[in-house]
């Protein structure tokens, strides 16, 4: 098995690597090594199943404004999670005001699993981290903001949808149809089957005699289809749709899960259509659910 | 062994018990709405011992469970319109609280061809659908009234060992799952992904497609795949951490029932026999429904 980009160190450096010289203005890693955050510009867009093909959670399809925010480009890494760890992240309540603080031992529950490419391992810094309750990774996102002095955080469920199809009402992030040189769900063929593959694998080049298609949405924002799931901010209504505000919806007041977007690698690609709707409770950590975060503007 | 298959002998000569076989697991009653196959008392483990699941999956714990029977399919179509022609609907002592006179006729999706309702020709053998908590358990109310035994739906913990036995195994045949075991999202199209009449999984050939027997160690068929199954526990996700060892019932109250096993639209992974789901207790889905265990 071939990491799919460098390890270590030189992850972060080559995570900004991709970042193409014309498009300077909207990728940005802000030279603070947590990772290559996008812009996704202020404006409408139409949020729900616009195809008639979902779950009944999923409609009416609805207009959403969302002001300007950038978005990961990649679910967040071992290595980059590591970081947290490393810096005392679950011995200190100060990152954890969204709950959770001590209820989760010292690191996620597959860090030293090697089916699922723990962390605690080496080789498994390009692997998405898994394992991680929603708590865990709110307090991730607040640390981010602690070293940084921005403002991260998980995204709202609006922001995580319109990052991953924009504003034409496509059904994936790259378009229409989907087949498993696209993205990781159940079968799909990958070279890591049947498991996780690791960030950036779908990038339009060959990988192992494994040809992959980038797997991108229009913000240019990576592999928002499948791998693993990513917690969002928001709790879970399953109505939520038929009453949430127009402008920078934040999920119902209360509830008792937490919104789940992208779909699995157990999960066929139905569930990584860019409009369905999964949830779960927030202390859930299982193989098969990881995060990124969004940096305010 | 020997001496088991004398004594289930013996009591078959003094009962009104059908005895199919002499392996542990084979004994069944019928009393006349369906076969209920035998899963005897003692302990078993719990929970994901894959470490692969949700965090309500942990801590695998040891459960002992007095003897009972399960229903050895889903509630077919056909039973249940039995129930529906005998008034179920209008018997309130059958209900639940808050049950009653919410849930009208007949079950969701009853009269609708592509969910194979029983209320649309040729469907008698299919796994009745679209039934809220409250109907499954007035079902099982309106059996133990019908037949004088004591009916109702299982508890969480009945039905995952009458899934998996005491091996610990995945699923309820052994620790793999493909098309030939059961009706689940094997990653064929979605539009293709179809219910299936009960028992169709029993090692014969259909339609030209080879199947294998899906049934559990105590001969319990289908508890993976084609429909998930009502249980009577509220849910709790914690509730592994603090459960009693013996005859655990579930928590006093709580916000929705369980659900157990997985629908025909679900992967794999959901199809686990430890895999623990929920839902409000008044929602039909077109992907539930459950069958009933019966008290010796």
């Amino acid at each position: 098995m071939t990491p799919a980009r460098g390890i270590a160190g030189a992850a972060v450096l080559l995570l900004g690597s991709f970042v193409g010289a014309g498009i300077s203005q909207t990728v940005a890693d802000f030279g603070e090594g947590y990772g290559t955050y996008v812009l996704v510009p202020a404006g409408e867009f139409l949020m729900g199943d616009n195809h008639a093909e979902g779950d009944p959670d999923e409609v009416p399809v609805h207009h959403v404004y969302l002001d300007d925010y950038y978005i990961a480009k990649y679910k967040v890494t071992n290595y980059e999670y590591a970081r947290f760890l490393a810096t005392g992240g679950y011995g200190d309540s100060l990152y954890w005001e969204a709950g959770g603080f001590g209820d989760y031992g010292t690191a996620p529950r597959y860090w030293w699993t090697d089916k699922y490419h723990g962390g605690g391992a080496a080789g498994n810094e390009t692997f998405p981290v898994v394992g991680v309750s929603w708590h865990e990774a709110a307090a991730y996102c607040s640390w981010v903001s602690y070293e940084t002095g921005e403002r991260y955080r998980l995204p709202t469920e609006a922001e995580w949808e319109k990052a991953a199809r924009g504003t034409d009402q496509r059904r994936f992030p790259w378009g229409e149809s989907v087949d498993g040189s696209y993205a990781n769900y159940e079968y799909s063929g990958d070279p890591y089957e049947p498991g996780i593959t690791p960030v950036g694998f779908y990038d339009g080049s060959v990988r192992e005699n494994f040809p992959t298609n980038a797997n991108v949405s229009p913000y240019r924002v990576a592999e928002l289809a499948g791998n693993v799931w990513e917690w969002c901010q928001d709790w879970y209504g399953g109505d939520y749709y038929a009453v949430s505000p127009e402008r920078d919806p934040k999920g119902p007041d209360r509830g008792s899960s937490r919104v789940l977007r992208a779909g699995g690698w157990v999960d066929s690609h139905y569930y990584h259509r860019a409009a369905n709707r999964n949830s779960s409770f927030p202390e859930n950590r299982n193989p098969i659910q990881g995060f990124r975060c969004v940096r305010e503007r | 062994m020997q001496s088991d298959c004398r004594w289930l002998l013996l009591l078959l000569t003094i009962t009104t018990f059908a005895l199919s076989g002499c392996e542990p697991g084979l004994r069944t009653v019928d009393d006349g709405y369906g076969e209920y196959v035998f899963v005897p008392a003692g302990e078993f483990l719990m929970g994901d011992n894959f470490d692969e699941g949700n965090s309500d999956e942990i801590p695998v714990h040891s459960v002992y469970l007095d003897a009972y029977y399960i229903g050895k399919q889903k509630v077919t179509n056909a039973a249940y319109r039995r129930f529906i022609d005998a008034s179920g609907y209008r018997q309130v002592g059958l209900w639940q609280d808050g049950g009653f006179g919410e849930h009208g006729g007949a079950p969701d999706h009853w009269f609708e061809p592509e969910h194979h309702g029983g209320g649309v020709a040729g469907n008698d053998d299919y796994p009745v659908v679209g039934v809220s908590w409250y109907e499954a358990a007035a079902y099982c109310s309106w059996l133990s009234d019908t037949t004088g035994a004591r009916y109702r739906l299982p508890t969480e913990a009945e039905w995952e060992k009458a899934a998996r036995g005491t091996d610990q195994r995945r699923y309820p045949w052994g620790n793999d799952i493909d098309a030939s075991y059961a009706s689940y999202d094997s990653g064929e199209p979605r539009a293709s992904l179809r219910l299936t009449p009960v028992g169709f999984f029993d090692g014969t050939t259909r339609g030209g497609r080879a199947t294998r027997d899906n049934s559990s160690p105590y001969g319990a068929y289908d508890m993976a795949g084609n429909t998930s199954e009502w249980c009577w526990d509220w849910y709790d996700r914690a509730y592994y951490l603090r459960s009693p060892t013996t005859n655990p019932t579930g928590p006093d109250s709580g916000t929705s029932r369980v659900l157990r096993g997985g629908g025909y639209v679900d992967s794999g992974y959901y199809q686990r026999s430890a895999g623990r789901h929920k839902l409000g207790a008044h929602f039909k889905s077109y992907k539930a429904s459950f069958r009933c265990v019966r008290e010796p």
